[in-house]
This record gives C-alpha cells, sequence and structure tokens, in this order.
C-alpha cells in the first residue's frame, strides 16, 4: 500500500513535469497590446520572420526585435533555418529596397518587452515564462502559447 | 509680453534641422576577390578583384526612402565609377509603391534578388543570361525610369512590377528615341519557401542604336522579351531554374528569338553548400541586336558560410561556346559585405 502510494505519487509528478515542460519551452510571439492582429497563420508568421511581408496595414515599418538567447531555438523552430541565414535574407531583403532595417537584438526578455510595449510597430518573441499584461502574444493558428498545440515548441 | 526674436528664431531653425536631418541612414559595403585558372583558351591564372560595392540606403521620411548604389571597378584600362541604382521611392503601403531613378529592371528572379553583392548571390558569378550590359548580357539589367509595385497581395502573396523607361541605346539623363521601355512583372510568393513569376518586357531601338556586335542598327528594331521563374529556397534545399526568350525584329524583317535559361541546385549540409548550376544561351543567326555566340556551361561548386556576410566559394565549370569551343576553368572566390 505504502509502495503503491509512493509509485503513484513519483508517476503524478513524472506527469506534472511533462505536461509542464512543452509550456516552458515554448516561444512566443509578441506585439504591442493595441496591435490589431491577434491571431497569425504559420505560413505568414515564417514569411514575416524573412522579410517578407515587412510593412504594417497602416503601411509603417514593422520593427523586429530579437531575443539573443533564444534566437537560435526560434529559429530553428520556426524557420529550419540558422540566425545567420535569417540575417542574410533579411540583408537581402533590405538590399532589393523591401526594407530599411534589420532586425535588431536585446539581451534579455524585459528589455524586448519594454520595447515592444512602447513601439506600436515592434515584432519580437519571447519565452512563454516571460510574458505578462505589458504586451500581447500572438495565436498562431488559433492557438495560444502554452497549447500543447501551439506549433512553436 | 514682447517675444524675444533674437532666441526664437535660432532655436525654431535649430529644432527644424535636427528633424530634418533625423533620418535613418546606413551604409553597407560588398567586395569579392577572385582566383581562377582554367584550361587552353582561357586567361592565364591570375587573381581578380570583383566589384566594390557601396550601398546607401536611407529613410527619408516614414513614406521616403531612398536607396543607391555605386560600384568600382576595373574596366580593362582602370578603375571606374558605376552608378548602378539611385532610387528615391514613396511606398504609402506595402501594396504600393511607387519609385523614380535607376532601378534593377524586374525581369526574373535572379535579377531581383541579387544585385551586386557577389556575397548575396548563391554561386560565384551571374547566370549567363544575367550578365550585365557591359559584359555583354542579353538581358536589360538596368532601367531609368518610374516603378509602380506592390508586394504581399492578397492570399496568393502577389507581387507586381510596372516600370517605364528609356530603353536600349539610352543614358541615364536622355533617351535616343521617343519609345519608352516597358516592363511588367508578376509574382506569387506561393509558400514561405516557393515564388514563382512570369515578365515581359517591350521596347523599340532606332535607327544608329548601337548593338552588342558594336555595329548600329540600319533598321528600327523592336525587342520583346518574356518569361518566368520558380525559385525555391529551402532550410537544406535550394532550387531556381529562370527562362527568357527574347524577340529581336528589326522593321519589315522576320523576328529572331534567341532562348536563355539556366537552373540552379543547392543542398545545405550545415554551413556548407554543395551546388550544381547548367546555363544555356541559344541565338538565332542574323539576330539584329545581338553578338550570336551559342554558349553552353554547365558548373559543379561549393561554398562554405562562415557567417551571414562572409562566404568562400569553388567552383569547376565547363563551357562550350560557338565562338571558342568547349573550355574548363577553376574558380574560387571569397566574398564579404559589411
Amino acid at each position: 500500500m505504502r509502495m503503491s502510494r509512493y509509485v503513484a505519487t513519483i508517476l503524478a509528478v513524472a506527469c506534472l513535469t511533462i505536461a509542464a515542460r512543452p509550456a516552458l519551452a515554448q516561444t512566443a510571439v509578441i506585439v504591442h497590446r493595441s496591435s490589431a492582429v491577434s491571431d497569425v497563420k504559420l505560413d505568414d508568421l515564417r514569411r514575416f520572420f524573412l522579410g517578407q511581408g515587412a510593412l504594417a496595414a497602416n503601411g509603417r515599418q514593422v520593427i523586429l526585435v530579437e531575443l539573443s538567447p533564444i534566437r537560435t531555438r526560434f529559429y530553428k523552430r520556426l524557420l529550419g533555418l540558422s540566425p545567420d541565414d535569417v540575417r542574410r535574407r533579411w540583408i537581402g531583403v533590405v538590399f532589393r529596397g523591401d526594407a530599411l532595417t534589420l532586425p535588431f537584438e536585446l539581451d534579455d526578455a524585459t528589455a524586448v518587452k519594454k520595447f515592444v510595449a512602447e513601439h506600436p510597430g515592434a515584432v519580437a518573441f519571447v519565452e512563454v515564462s516571460d510574458l505578462d499584461d505589458t504586451i500581447k502574444a500572438l495565436r498562431i493558428d488559433g492557438k495560444r502559447p502554452g497549447d500543447p498545440l501551439y506549433p512553436i515548441k | 509680453m514682447q517675444t524675444n526674436w533674437r532666441f526664437v528664431l535660432p532655436a525654431a531653425i535649430a529644432l527644424t534641422a535636427s528633424t530634418v536631418m533625423a533620418q535613418d541612414t546606413q551604409i553597407r559595403g560588398f567586395a569579392d576577390v577572385t582566383y581562377r585558372t582554367g584550361s587552353k583558351g582561357t586567361p592565364a591564372p591570375a587573381f581578380g578583384l570583383g566589384q566594390y560595392d557601396l550601398f546607401i540606403t536611407s529613410k527619408l521620411t516614414p513614406q521616403f526612402r531612398f536607396i543607391g548604389e555605386t560600384v568600382f571597378e576595373y574596366d580593362g584600362e582602370g578603375f571606374i565609377v558605376d552608378v548602378e541604382r539611385v532610387i528615391v521611392s514613396y511606398t504609402p503601403r506595402e501594396w504600393f509603391k511607387v519609385g523614380a531613378g535607376k532601378h534593377h529592371t524586374p525581369i526574373g528572379f535572379w535579377n531581383n534578388a541579387y544585385h551586386h553583392g557577389a556575397v548575396m548571390q548563391p554561386t560565384i558569378e551571374r547566370p549567363l543570361m544575367f550578365k550585365f550590359e557591359d559584359e555583354g548580357g542579353v538581358l536589360p539589367i538596368h532601367t531609368v525610369g518610374l516603378l509602380l509595385s506592390g508586394n504581399n497581395i492578397g492570399v496568393a502573396h502577389l507581387t507586381y512590377d510596372f516600370l517605364i523607361g528609356n530603353g536600349i541605346g539610352s543614358t541615364p539623363i536622355s533617351d535616343n528615341n521617343r519609345s519608352n521601355s516597358y516592363t511588367a512583372a508578376l509574382r506569387s510568393q506561393i509558400t514561405s519557401t516557393l515564388e514563382v513569376g512570369i515578365s515581359g518586357y517591350t521596347d523599340r531601338a532606332g535607327i544608329g542604336t548601337v548593338n552588342l556586335a558594336g555595329d548600329t542598327l540600319a533598321l528600327n528594331m523592336t525587342q520583346r522579351m518574356f518569361g518566368g521563374f520558380v525559385s525555391y529556397l529551402g532550410a537544406k534545399n535550394e532550387l531556381i531554374a529562370e527562362y527568357q526568350r527574347v524577340m529581336n525584329r528589326s522593321e519589315g524583317a522576320r523576328s529572331h528569338d534567341t532562348d536563355a535559361m539556366f537552373i540552379y541546385a543547392g543542398h545545405r549540409i550545415g554551413r556548407f553548400v554543395p551546388y550544381v548550376r547548367y546555363d544555356m544561351l541559344g541565338y538565332q543567326p542574323g539576330d539584329p541586336y545581338f553578338a550570336v555566340n551559342d554558349t553552353k556551361m554547365a558548373l559543379v561548386g561549393g561554398r562554405y558560410d562562415f557567417g551571414p556576410m562572409t562566404t568562400v566559394k569553388l567552383e569547376g565549370r565547363r563551357r562550350d561556346a560557338q565562338d571558342i569551343g568547349v573550355t574548363r576553368d577553376l574558380v574560387a572566390q571569397v566574398a564579404i559585405g559589411f
């Protein structure tokens, strides 16, 4: 009886850990709280991070901000590309005249969220665990960050 | 209370000046060095300087932008300065942009995607069909004129370009006849990795225009071209295939048609990308404008990306040209951007 309770506890802890792990490893795409965009398709998100759609509907240049510590993981999961490959493609976009600036990097999530909160045209990505009410996290293909079916794990 | 204009006016001027000067101007550059060695019939082995390209962008106002691209290159007699692009554009919306100046003519994929920085393109040199005009290229790579364009339109993620400009035989400041060139292109970014497109071009060249063989046209000539492309640029695999048919027709004569195509394929293994490319230019004898020289080229190569703007490439090529027969060469290149 004691052994089965012990085993059940271990199993319960294991299940909770496994259930929690996908959410902690997920990356959320964030925008300004006033942004009219709340839900994007995954392929549209890929286009955006490849510089294939650089302007917002209101004609403003969208500013892309990268969080350095998770940049490699994010681009690998979303695009299958290294940060160098993404940067090269963005330089090509600037070279063609379709964008004026490259994405720029910040080193910590607090700085990223502060920038997005202060710039309505900014788009960035942070860990799901860093989300708060100063910014808005986008749904992707209808799935919220933390959802087991959220596409960017 | 009287306003002391001695202080107000300079402050107003200073404030206005700082606002005007608050533009976001960026300067980038590209350069490359090659080493080439080849079989009999090719030049002696040598190192070579590629184009030294200065590229400037500036956000003048939220909707007005500037692009300038100037190349310093050796033309056989000395270094020259070649202004490749100067564009002032007005971009109120992503789906509508107006640009005035010297553009890369929106024909095909390569000429839109890759300009004068060798580090940006997947192979050492441009495909034969996209050689620059001063290298004997068959296509109008640059056009001075007015470009209307728009990106990312609708569910098909369409891009359109319509360019009216000075045409064959013109200069950056004048046209040699009253006919303009017209280019129309339509592309669809079907997915984030797959793009397809078509384009068309028409122009008239007048009597006395110098053709690519160095002769002058004895008759007025119409040049039309149409073609298309498909490009797939995935995380691991790359494929670009393009085709253009160029139809040169002298007044009262039949059309002489040239077929120009290439196909490129690459596969990424970490930082290394082995690749192949096949080019073909097929002319009709008697073409009034081109220097007829049917050419086929196959190359095998690889590039290693040390960083986003630092790459080394190595290629082995076999070229079969009508004028000099079969030649082979080996070319290495280090290309950078800054």
